[in-house]
C-alpha cells in the first residue's frame, strides 16, 4: 500500500519542464521581520506561491515570453511586482513590502489573492492587523476570540476554557507556538488567551483537510509563529490598561558580524490589589496572571538561520477565609494555579532553492495544582485537612521538517517526528482524619510520525493537497500503529466560485478528560494505554467561496461531516476531588469509558478583509451526538460541545486616520447540561428498612444532558483614537464589555431552600455569572 | 460536485437515524415512584407509591402520598392485593396470605387511574453462616463471620448489646476501626467461595458487653444497583461536590421511577467473649 502511495507521489512530483527558479525571502520593509502566507504569483503563467512560516518561497516558472513579472502581496501591505529577464534559471530576490498606509489602496491586493493564498496553504491566515482589528476585551486582543469568530468555530458557556470546531472537544484542537505544543491557551478561565497579541506574527488555523504535516490532535489546527524581532532597529511596543498592561521590546543584534534580533514580551495583570483592596476583612481572593516571550534569531549564512524561542505563563487564584473568636478559631484556604512553558530551537537550512529544511527541537510543559488546607478548632473538636491535586504534562519533542519544491506545479513536504511524553494525570498528597494520603500516576510514552504530502496543480484551475501521515504511539507492552490519509482538492469554477472537497482522518493520543457536571471542571490530560486506544476521527468537508469584487467581501459556505470513534468520559457518578479517606485509591482508567460520537454541520461566512469597512459575520448550524456503551444506558445523547447555533459579527470602520470605531457581538445557543428533573421518595440503603417508612428524599434525572444552559450572547464596543508623533505611534482605546449586561451563567449549581409555606423544600438550579458590563481604558504605544 | 453534495445529505440522514438522540419519560414530567422491598422473614409486605415533585416545586412528603392506587404482587401463581394503610402511609398485605421464597420471582403491577406500572424481583437465597466469633481486647473487640457466596451482594451491619455504667441498656452500632472492612453493599465475586467479615472493632471503655448482633442480608442486583448508584446520585446534583459526574441513577419500575427490590436478611447473635 505504501509502496503504491509513493508511487503516485512521483508520478505527480515527475512533471517538470525547463523553468526559472524565483526564490528568497520577504519581509516587512520596516522591521525586516519574515512575512509568513505572502501570495506570490506570475499572472501570465498562472502560477503561485506562498511564503512558509520562515518567509520563504521558491517560485517555478516556464516563461511564456521572455520576462516575467512576479507579483507579492499580502493583506495589509502595498503589492509589489518585478520583472526578471529570463535570462537565467535561479534567481534570488528577497523583497521587502511596506505596510499600507491606506486600506483601501491595497484593494487590489484584496481578498481574491488571499482566497488564493489560503487555496495553497490549506487553511485560513490571519496577520496581525487582523487580530487587531476586533475590538479589544477588557483592553486585550486576543487570537482565540478572534478565531472564535469564524464559521465552524464555537464556544462554551462563559468562562469556559474551550473551543469547539467542527463539534469537537477543546482538546482536540492542536495549538503549535513556534513549533512547541501548548497544552492549555487560557488565562483567566478562558477569558483571555495566552498569546499576547504584540507578540504575534502570524497564524494559521485548519479545520478541514488538516495537512499531514501535523498530526496528534482530532478537529483543528491553530499554528502560531511569534514575530522575530526587529533586524532595523530598537523598537518597543506596549499598552496600559485598568486591568493589565504589557510591553514588548525589539532589536536588532550583531554577533560577529552576523545577522541577529531579539524580541522579549511580556504581560502582567493586577486583579490582585483590587481585589484585595475589594475583600472583606476575614475573607480575601487573590487572582493573577502573566506571561513572557522571548525569542532570538542569527543568521549563521544566506542558508542557515537558528530561532531560540520561550514562552512562560502562568495563573493563580487563591481564596481564604479565616476566623478568630471565642467560639472557633479557622482558616480555610484554596489556590489554584495553572501555567504552560513552552521553549523550542529550530535551524533552517537551504540546500538549495528548491531544498528547504527545519529541524526543531521543543519542550512544553503545562501543569495545574489546586490545593485546600482546612483548619477549625473548637472547645469540642478539631479539624486538620490538607489536600493538593496536581496534573502534569511534559513533552520532548524532535522533528525534521523537508519542504522540497519540485516544480510550478508541485511542492512536496515530508519529515520525521518523535516525542516523549512524561503525563501525571493525578498527584495526590492529602492529610484526611489524621491520616497522610499520597498517590502518584506516573506515565510516559513515545509517539513518532513520518508525513508526506504533496501541494499539486493538476492545472490552471484545480489544486490537490493530499498527503498521509503515519502516526506510532508506544504504550508499556503495546504499539498503536494508525495511518492517517489525508487529501483536499480546491476548484476554481468558470464563475469564480471556488469550490473545495476535503477528508482528513486524525488520531490523537493524549486526550484531555474534563468532568460533565453542573459546576466547575477539572481537567487533566491522559494518554492512550493498554486498555484505551488512541481516538480516531475521520473529517469531510465541502465548502465553498465566492469573491464579489465591487464589494470587496468573501462569501464562504460549508457542509462537513465527522465520525468520531474512542473518545474519552468519564463513566457516570464519578467524584474527582472529595476529601474523604478514599480519595487515594481513584484510578482514572477505572472510571473512564470510550464511545463514539458523530457530528455534522453547515458554516457560513462573509468577510471584508481590505477597506475602510473591514469584519467578518458568521453562523455555524451544527449537531453533535455521542454514544458511550456505559452512558446513558447506552443510547445517543447530546454532548456539551453540541451547540446548535452560533452567530458572530464584528467589525470596526476606520471614521478618519485618526478614528477608528470596532463592535461585535457574538451569539452562541445553550449547551447541553445534565440537571435533576426533580425528586421523589426512595428507599433508604439499609438491610432493616424493610419494615421502615420509604422517606428517603432524592433527585432523579431524565437522559443524560436533558437541558441546556442559556445561550450566551454579548455585546463588545471600542472606539481607537490615533496619534502619530515623529518617534511615537500611540492609541487611546475606550471600550465596553458586555454593553448590555447581559449576565451569561459561568457554572450552575443546586440550591435547596425552604418555601415560603414553611412546609418542605424547594430545589432549584441556579447559576453564577462574573462578568457584568465593563468599561476599559487602554493607552497602546508604539515606538 | 451536485451528486456529492446529494451523497452528503444521505450519509448525513442515515446517520441521524442511527444515532437518534430519545427523550426519556422523566424528561420535564412529573413521574409516580413506587418503593418495595419484599423479604421472606417480614411478615408485612409494603409498597409505597408516592409522586414525584419537578424542580421549582415545593417538596412536601405529606403530600406525595397517592392513596387510590390498586397494588397487587404476584408470584403468576397467586395474587395479593395490597391495602393502603393512611397511618403508616403505605400498601400492605400480610404474608401470611402470601409467601415470599428464596429463589423465586414476584411481580408488582400498581395502577394509578390509567397508568400501569410493572416491575420484578428475584428474592436471594438465605445466607448461610459458616463462622462466627470474637474475642475481647482492650480497645475493643476482635470479630469475625463467614459466609456462603451465593447471592449478588450483601448488605452487613453489626450493634453491640451492652449495659452503661448506671446499667441502663444500650446498643451501639459498630466503629471498625480499619475502615477496608466495612464495605457495602460487599458484591459477589465469583473467585470466592466465601466472604469473610473480619476485624476490629472499638467501643467505649464504659461499656459492659453482652452481646453481639449482625445482620448479613443477601440482596437482588436491582437493590444493589440502587444502592450502588443512589450514592453517586446524591454526588451528581452538586450539593457537595462540584467535581461529580452526572448519573442518572437506577429504576426499574416500568412507566415510573423508584425499585422494587427483594432482600434475605439473617441476624447472627454471638455472646462477647470476655
Amino acid at each position: 500500500m505504501l509502496n503504491k502511495i509513493f508511487v503516485l507521489f512521483i508520478f505527480f512530483g515527475s512533471y517538470s519542464k525547463a523553468q526559472i527558479i524565483v526564490s528568497g525571502y520577504v519581509k516587512d520593509k520596516k522591521s525586516g521581520e519574515p512575512l509568513v502566507g505572502v501570495s506570490i504569483g506570475e499572472n501570465n503563467t498562472k502560477t503561485y506561491t506562498i511564503t512558509n512560516n520562515y518567509g520563504y518561497y521558491s517560485l517555478q516558472i516556464k516563461p511564456l515570453i521572455d520576462s516575467i513579472t512576479v507579483r507579492y502581496s499580502s493583506i495589509g501591505y502595498q503589492a509589489q511586482k518585478i520583472t526578471i529577464l529570463a535570462t537565467t534559471n535561479k534567481i534570488n530576490e528577497h523583497i521587502s513590502l511596506e505596510e499600507s498606509t491606506f486600506e483601501l489602496n491595497s484593494v487590489s491586493v484584496s481578498a481574491e489573492k488571499q482566497n488564493n493564498s489560503e487555496r495553497i496553504l490549506g487553511g485560513i491566515a490571519f496577520n496581525t492587523k487582523q487580530i487587531k482589528a476586533i475590538p479589544a476585551l477588557l483592553g486585550e486582543k486576543d487570537l482565540i476570540k478572534a478565531i472564535q469568530f469564524l464559521p465552524g468555530v464555537q464556544r462554551g458557556v462563559e468562562g469556559s476554557a474551550s473551543l469547539f470546531v467542527r463539534g469537537g472537544n477543546g482538546d482536540q484542537n492542536l495549538l503549535v507556538l513556534d513549533d512547541a505544543v501548548v497544552y492549555n491557551a487560557n488565562h483567566f478561565f478562558g477569558f483571555f488567551s495566552v498569546f499576547n497579541s504584540d507578540a504575534l506574527k502570524s497564524v494559521s488555523f485548519f479545520n478541514g483537510g488538516m495537512p499531514a504535516r501535523y498530526g496528534g490532535r482530532l478537529s483543528s489546527v491553530i499554528d502560531i509563529q511569534f514575530k522575530e524581532g526587529n533586524q532595523q532597529a530598537f523598537h518597543g511596543e506596549g499598552g496600559i490598561g485598568i486591568m493589565s498592561s504589557r510591553l514588548t521590546l525589539e532589536a536588532p543584534l550583531k554577533i560577529k558580524k552576523k545577522k541577529a534580533a531579539y524580541i522579549i514580551s511580556g504581560r502582567r495583570t493586577y486583579f490582585d490589589p483590587i481585589l484585595k483592596a475589594i475583600s472583606p476583612g476575614n475573607s480575601q481572593m487573590l487572582y493573577k496572571f502573566y506571561d513572557f516571550n522571548a525569542k532570538f534569531n542569527i543568521e549563521f549564512s544566506a542558508n542557515d538561520k537558528l530561532f531560540v524561542s520561550m514562552y512562560s505563563g502562568l495563573d493563580e487564584l487563591a481564596i481564604q477565609e479565616n476566623r478568630n473568636d471565642n467560639l472557633v478559631i479557622s482558616k480555610y484556604k484554596t489556590t489554584t494555579n495553572w501555567g504552560n512553558k513552552t521553549a523550542s530551537i529550530r535551524w533552517n537550512h537551504l540546500f538549495s532553492q528548491k531544498l528547504f529544511l527545519n529541524n526543531t527541537f521543543s519542550f512544553t510543559n503545562y501543569s495545574t495544582n489546586n490545593s485546600l488546607t482546612n483548619f477549625r478548632q473548637t472547645d469540642v473538636d478539631t479539624l486538620n485537612q490538607s489536600q493538593n491535586l496536581a496534573t502534569f504534562i511534559q513533552d520532548f519533542n524532535f522533528k525534521s521538517d523537508f519542504e522540497y519544491f519540485k516544480n510550478s506545479d508541485s511542492q512536496l513536504k515530508f519529515g520525521v517526528q518523535a516525542t516523549f511524553h512524561q503525563l501525571i494525570p493525578r498527584k495526590l498528597v492529602a492529610l484526611v482524619n489524621k491520616k497522610d494520603i499520597e498517590s502518584t500516576t506516573k506515565y510516559e510514552n513515545l509517539e513518532m510520525a513520518a508525513y508526506l504530502e504533496n501541494t499539486y496543480w493538476l492545472n490552471k484551475k484545480t489544486l490537490f493537497n493530499f498527503g498521509f501521515r503515519l502516526n506510532s504511539f508506544f504504550v508499556d507492552d503495546k504499539t498503536y500503529v494508525l495511518l492517517e490519509p489525508r487529501a483536499l482538492a480546491s476548484y476554481e469554477a468558470r464563475s469564480g466560485i471556488l469550490l473545495k472537497l476535503s477528508y482528513a482522518r486524525t488520531n490523537q493520543n493524549i486526550s484531555l478528560l474534563s468532568n460533565n457536571g453542573l459546576g466547575l471542571s477539572l481537567d487533566t490530560w491522559v494518554p492512550a494505554t493498554n486498555r484505551f486506544r488512541p481516538s480516531q476521527a475521520d473529517i469531510i468537508s465541502i465548502e465553498s467561496s465566492k469573491f464579489l469584487q465591487k464589494l470587496n467581501l468573501i462569501l464562504t459556505s460549508g457542509f462537513y461531516f465527522k465520525k468520531l470513534n474512542n473518545i474519552l468520559s468519564y463513566k457516570e457518578g464519578v467524584k474527582l476531588v472529595s476529601v474523604d479517606e478514599n480519595l487515594g485509591d481513584f484510578i482514572w482508567e477505572d472510571n473512564v469509558t470510550q464511545g463514539k460520537g458523530i457530528s455534522f454541520g453547515s458554516e457560513w461566512g462573509i468577510k471584508r478583509t481590505v477597506g475602510k469597512l473591514t469584519g467578518l459575520a458568521s453562523y455555524t448550524l451544527s449537531k453533535t451526538i455521542h454514544r458511550f456503551a456505559e452512558l446513558n444506558q447506552g443510547k445517543p445523547f447530546y454532548p456539551r460541545q453540541d451547540i446548535r447555533h452560533s452567530f458572530n459579527i464584528v467589525g470596526s470602520y476606520e471614521l478618519s486616520r485618526k478614528v477608528k470605531i470596532a463592535a461585535s457581538w457574538i451569539y452562541t445557543a445553550g449547551s447541553p447540561i445534565n440537571i435533576p428533573q426533580g425528586s421523589f421518595q426512595g428507599l433508604f440503603a439499609d438491610a432493616d428498612e424493610v419494615n421502615k417508612l420509604p422517606r428517603n428524599i432524592q433527585p432523579y434525572f431524565g437522559s443524560r444532558n436533558n437541558a441546556r444552559t442559556a445561550p450566551y450572547h454579548r455585546l463588545d464596543v471600542s472606539l481607537q483614537l490615533f496619534k502619530k508623533k515623529k518617534r511615537i505611534e500611540s492609541n487611546w482605546e475606550f471600550g465596553i464589555f458586555n454593553v448590555y449586561n447581559r449576565a451569561n451563567p459561568f457554572y450552575y449549581f443546586i440550591a435547596e431552600s425552604q418555601a415560603i409555606t414553611g412546609k418542605g423544600i424547594v430545589t432549584q438550579v441556579k447559576n453564577l455569572s462574573l462578568l457584568p458590563i465593563l468599561p476599559s481604558i487602554n493607552y497602546n504605544f508604539k515606538f | 460536485m451536485k451528486r456529492l453534495v446529494f451523497l452528503y445529505f444521505i450519509l448525513m440522514l442515515v446517520s441521524c437515524k442511527k444515532w437518534e438522540v430519545e427523550k426519556s419519560k422523566a424528561d420535564g414530567n412529573n413521574l409516580i415512584a413506587v418503593s418495595g422491598l419484599i423479604s421472606p422473614v417480614s411478615p408485612i409486605i409494603t409498597v409505597s407509591v408516592t409522586k414525584s415533585v419537578l424542580l421549582n416545586q415545593v417538596i412536601n412528603s405529606d403530600s406525595l402520598e397517592i392513596g387510590n392506587a390498586m397494588v397487587t404482587i404476584s408470584d403468576l401463581e397467586t395474587t395479593l392485593k395490597l391495602n393502603y394503610n393512611p397511618q403508616k402511609m403505605r400498601y400492605e398485605g400480610l404474608q401470611e396470605n402470601f409467601r415470599i421464597l428464596s429463589g423465586k420471582t414476584y411481580f408488582l403491577v400498581v395502577k394509578v387511574k390509567d397508568i400501569i406500572l410493572t416491575a420484578n424481583c428475584k428474592v436471594p437465597e438465605k445466607p448461610l453462616i459458616l463462622a462466627i466469633s470474637n474475642k475481647k481486647e482492650p480497645m475493643g473487640i476482635q470479630f469475625s463471620l463467614k459466609w456462603k457466596n451465593k447471592d449478588e451482594a450483601y448488605l452487613i451491619k453489626s450493634e453491640i448489646d451492652g449495659l452503661t455504667n448506671s446499667n441502663i441498656p444500650t446498643k451501639l452500632a459498630i466503629n471498625w476501626d480499619d475502615e477496608n472492612i466495612f464495605v457495602n453493599p460487599v458484591i459477589k465475586s465469583n473467585i470466592l467461595d466465601e466472604f469473610l467479615y473480619s476485624g476490629k472493632f472499638v467501643i467505649p471503655t464504659n461499656i459492659k458487653l453482652n452481646k453481639i448482633f449482625t445482620t448479613v442480608a443477601a440482596i437482588d442486583k436491582n437493590y444493589m444497583l440502587y444502592i450502588e448508584k443512589r450514592g453517586k446520585v446524591d454526588s451528581s446534583v452538586g450539593i457537595l461536590e462540584r467535581f461529580s459526574e452526572p448519573n442518572l441513577g437506577f429504576s426499574n419500575i416500568k412507566g415510573g421511577i423508584g425499585v422494587f427490590a427483594a432482600v434475605y436478611p439473617v441476624t447472627t447473635e454471638d455472646a462477647i467473649v470476655r
